[in-house]
């Protein structure tokens, strides 16, 4: 096969451009340094856990809009439990987020609910339901133990939690029968049922695994933190749906892959890294991120039509 | 010959919301045996057919397999009982590569648990090399494959897991002289190792051909049932488009 177009070289090289990117990022002061890639890899490690739920649900045909709620939900029962020991506290965050996702997909399933219509009613529960609970403040935690598992140096323990997260998801998706079965739904739900799968609960386990892998990042973004805040989380939904459709998924379902978001989450993240080392003006941020993602929905669409069936 | 059929249908009713689908129909096939069923779009044949899969729980009435009542919930159920189904749409997982397809559902697994990738690529190229000498290539997306290689993973992943009673949804509708000639030849084959095939079509010629029994559905009714060698395409066709009530053929089967 030529180099040029084996999906290695694309998913580097073109599609998202992440080399030439950070071979301009060389010129850019201070890039490479240690503390900067510290400070990358804590960016990304949260959000990245999100995006991993995300593709699962996208790859099955679906879509999470309430990814960033549910992380602040986390990150705010995360902090109230402490006091119950830091067992509870991240269980209690991971099974908070897995009765959300499981509403979602029950939503979804049962009651056939478009599938962003029902994760943005979720999210504005979910989002209303924290900020009550709160009154719309931070809760803090000075735990150490807690305080800590926001740390590690030089490689911060949020991001060998992704890490993990990634390995795990691809093992999942790739030698497992389930993944078949979640990448065959996503394509052809009628198909699949024909085929015997059990198509209502494969898609309601995938905004399971989607709600509790956001609940854990909602714990490490307060362990981080220190704070349980109610108000994070908000562009989170968008952030990870850009990076798993720069990663190959679609919103068509049956495409995507974890390693590919993660290739995706990286560019975002070293775009946004490198806009704030040159001090690019948030709000300047927010509009290029939001212009990648337009530019990627509209050639998602144009691949759509141009490729061979 | 068996005296009892392989699979039975009794007074079957499907109904969507106010849509009478089916109003009570009956159904055998019998070992070795091809049955046809017949009848215009909207008649309820696929409905039937698809009762028979798993796909719909029927609204009243009874399946027995083996002369005992079952109950299917699921394609699974009945793919558990030896019917398998190749659907006239195929389902096919289009993104999915021929072995995904082939064991969708029932992969081989190690002891672990893990997919057995590699047994699962040689037993479905074997299978399907079987069908077709010149299926090579088998691991790419089933999206980039021609029509009749679509359609012989829907066949072989029919045929590969102890089939009893093969149900062909318009096998032949999609296919060109050639393959129409391979899927005659295959039923002819799969009908001598003893396995029960109900084809459903609305090729009247195919089916005069092709079947033993001939079964015809008229606004989810049973028209009749004649033996293809006692009958001709005239009175078939009459049947169809009439819907002319014949005495039942004898239910002894073959």
């Amino acid at each position: 096969m030529n180099a040029l177009a084996s999906p290695i070289f694309i998913r580097l090289f073109v599609k998202p451009p992440l080399v030439p990117l950070l071979i301009v990022a060389t010129f850019v002061n201070g890039f490479w340094s240690v503390g900067n890639l510290r400070t990358l890899a804590e960016a990304v490690s949260t959000d990245g856990i999100v995006v991993v739920g995300m593709t699962i649900v996208m790859i099955a045909g679906g879509f999470d809009l309430s990814v960033g709620a549910v992380m602040a939900m986390g990150g705010v029962a995360a902090v109230v439990l402490l006091p119950y020991g830091i067992v509870v506290s991240a269980v209690g965050a991971a099974v908070l987020g897995g009765v959300s996702g499981t509403l979602s997909g029950l939503l979804v399933t049962r009651l056939r609910i478009n599938p962003f219509i029902a994760t943005l009613a979720m999210m504005v529960m979910v989002r209303g339901a924290v900020l009550a609970y709160t009154d719309t403040r931070p809760v803090v935690s000075l735990d150490d133990t807690f305080l800590a598992l926001g740390g590690g140096y030089p490689v911060p323990y949020a991001f060998m939690a992704l890490i993990a997260v990634i390995a795990l998801a691809y093992l999942l998706l790739n030698t497992r029968p389930w993944g078949r079965h979640v990448y065959a739904v996503g394509a052809d739900e009628r198909a699949a049922a024909m085929s015997g799968l059990r198509v209502q609960l494969l898609k309601t386990q995938c905004y399971v695994i989607s709600g509790s892998l956001s609940g854990i990042a909602g714990l490490l973004l307060a362990a981080r933190l220190g704070t349980g805040s109610p108000i994070i989380g908000e562009s989170t939904p968008l952030t990870a749906a850009a990076a798993a459709l720069i990663g190959g998924a679609s919103l068509r379902g049956g495409e995507g892959s974890v390693a590919g978001a993660f290739v995706g989450l990286l560019f975002i993240g070293c775009l946004v890294n490198v806009m704030n080392i040159l001090g690019v003006p948030s709000y300047y941020q927010r509009m290029t991120i939001g212009g990648l993602l337009f530019a990627l929905v509209v050639t998602d669409g144009m691949l759509m039509r141009l490729r061979p069936r | 010959m068996a005296a009892n059929p392989l699979v039975e249908m009794v007074n079957i009713t499907r109904n969507f919301g106010g849509v009478h689908a089916l109003k009570g129909v009956d159904l055998s096939v019998f070992a070795g045996e091809v049955v046809a069923l017949l009848g215009h779009n909207g008649a309820g044949k696929s409905v039937l057919a698809q009762i028979l899969s798993g796909v719909y729980p029927p609204t009243s009435g009874e399946i027995k397999v083996d002369g005992s009542p079952v109950h299917f919930h699921s394609p699974n159920d009945a793919r558990r009982h030896g019917i398998e189904t190749i659907y006239q749409t195929l389902a096919l997982a289009d993104n999915l590569d021929a072995p995904s397809n082939f064991f969708l559902g029932r992969e081989l697994r190690t002891s672990l648990g893990f997919l057995d990738k590699r047994r699962m690529a040689e037993e479905a190229a074997a299978a399907l090399v079987d069908l077709n000498p010149n299926f090579t290539d088998i691991e790419r997306p089933v999206r980039q494959m021609s029509g009749g290689q679509r359609q012989a993973i829907a066949i072989a992943r029919a045929i590969h897991f102890n089939v009893r009673v093969l149900i062909m949804d318009e096998p032949t509708a999609a296919l060109g002289p050639h393959e129409t000639a391979q899927v005659a030849a295959l039923i002819q084959r799969l009908r001598d190792q003893g396995i029960g095939i109900l084809l459903i079509s609305h090729d009247v010629r195919d089916v005069m051909r092709l079947s033993d029994r001939i079964v015809v559905l008229k606004n989810g009714e049973l028209v009749g049932e004649v033996r293809a060698e006692e009958s001709d395409e005239d009175e078939v066709v009459e049947m169809i488009i009439r819907g002319r009530k014949l005495a039942p053929a004898d239910g002894d089967g073959p």
